[in-house]
């Protein structure tokens, strides 16, 4: 139930580091959860997909993996984003 | 081109938990996050353990979806209390609780409850800057539930189970229950305890004197 604020975090990160890396488009993004952690993959997709609907992130491809270790107990972070670079469109003059 | 990111989803929330408890570390106020299904009886165990405790030295921040009930009830005990209406979201996060303390006086507080929304899976994910963690869980909401809600009872330190004095017209499987939990989280320290009756309160009271003192 709470995939649409995790999905939010996600897009605002990303929009982030996409901007302070001057990439114009952002096509995949990879996600780590832990195994205790309680989200619904499909559910996650779905609420980025529903948010994600400006040019320069439509269509992302959400990949989730996950970390098989016992131990950690409540960890889920963005491990890397996909795109392209083009200094003549930046992120900011899309959205 | 890759971009190594490398940052927590809940970074935003993270970085506000902190801010919580650095401010309530400063005044010297420890704050504990009950969680549990609808109608565990998280506000039931906080009226009993008011009249146990010295309720001007409690805040209480009631977090519910609508409605200010539970509010009024743990006011009439005595204790100062914010209510928190999350308009429909599932959980609360540290934001909430961080505009929450503007409202409690704090100088003259030495433990804050904090009773979150009734759901056993999304509070869990979301740290609100606490000292402790609570689950509670009721017999009557039968067995396996450590086992299909894992990481309600993995990230907390604190296992009530209430409503023991049920036990006698239900058939669940108490000890089950306990060993479950225990395999999925050692360390939980469990209180079976009735917040009707009073049954089983001793162990708890104790526990949290200690944890306040
Ligand atoms: N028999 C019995 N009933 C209890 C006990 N604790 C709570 N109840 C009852 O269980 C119901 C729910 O209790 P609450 O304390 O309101 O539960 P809650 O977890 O705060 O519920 P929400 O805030 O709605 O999620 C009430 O009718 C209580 O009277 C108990 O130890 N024994
Ligand atoms: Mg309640």
């Amino acid at each position: 139930m709470h995939e649409l604020t995790l999905a939010n975090n996600i897009l605002n990160i990303t929009r982030r580091v996409a901007q302070e890396n001057s990439l114009s488009r952002v096509t995949g993004i990879t996600i780590k959860l832990g195994i205790w952690s309680c989200v619904n993959e499909e559910s996650l997709k779905f609420a980025l997909h529903c948010i994600a609907n400006e040019p320069w992130i439509k269509g992302v491809n959400l990949k989730v993996e996950k970390i098989e270790q016992e131990d950690i107990i409540q960890e889920m972070y963005i491990e890397s984003i996909e795109g392209e670079k083009n200094e003549d469109k930046s992120i900011e003059a899309h959205s | 081109m890759k971009i190594k990111v490398l940052k927590p989803i809940l970074e935003a929330n993270e970085s506000i938990a902190d801010e919580v408890r650095e401010v309530l570390r400063e005044q010297g106020v420890k704050l504990v996050n009950i969680i549990g299904s609808p109608g565990s009886g998280k506000t039931s165990l906080l009226e009993k353990t008011l009249t146990y405790l010295s309720p001007e030295e409690i805040g209480i921040i009631e977090g519910d979806i609508s409605t200010t009930y539970d509010a009024e009830r743990v006011y009439c005990m005595g204790a100062e209390v914010v209510q928190i209406n999350t308009q429909g979201a599932c959980h609360l996060d540290a934001n909430m609780i961080k505009e929450s303390l503007q409202n409690l006086t704090l100088n003259n507080k030495k433990i804050i409850f904090i009773e979150n929304v009734g759901n056993l899976v999304c509070p869990a994910e979301f740290r609100l800057g606490e000292d402790l963690r609570i689950i509670v869980l009721s017999l009557t909401e039968g067995e396996h539930k450590p086992l299909k809600y894992p990481l309600s009872f993995k990230s907390s330190q604190v296992l009530i189970i209430n409503k023991i004095d049920l036990l006698p017209h239900l058939k669940v499987d108490m000890k089950g229950i306990i060993e479950e939990a225990k395999k999925i989280n050692p360390d939980l320290k469990v209180f079976p305890l009735s917040s009707l009756s009073g049954e089983g309160f001793s162990g708890w009271i104790e526990y949290i004197r200690r944890f306040i003192a």
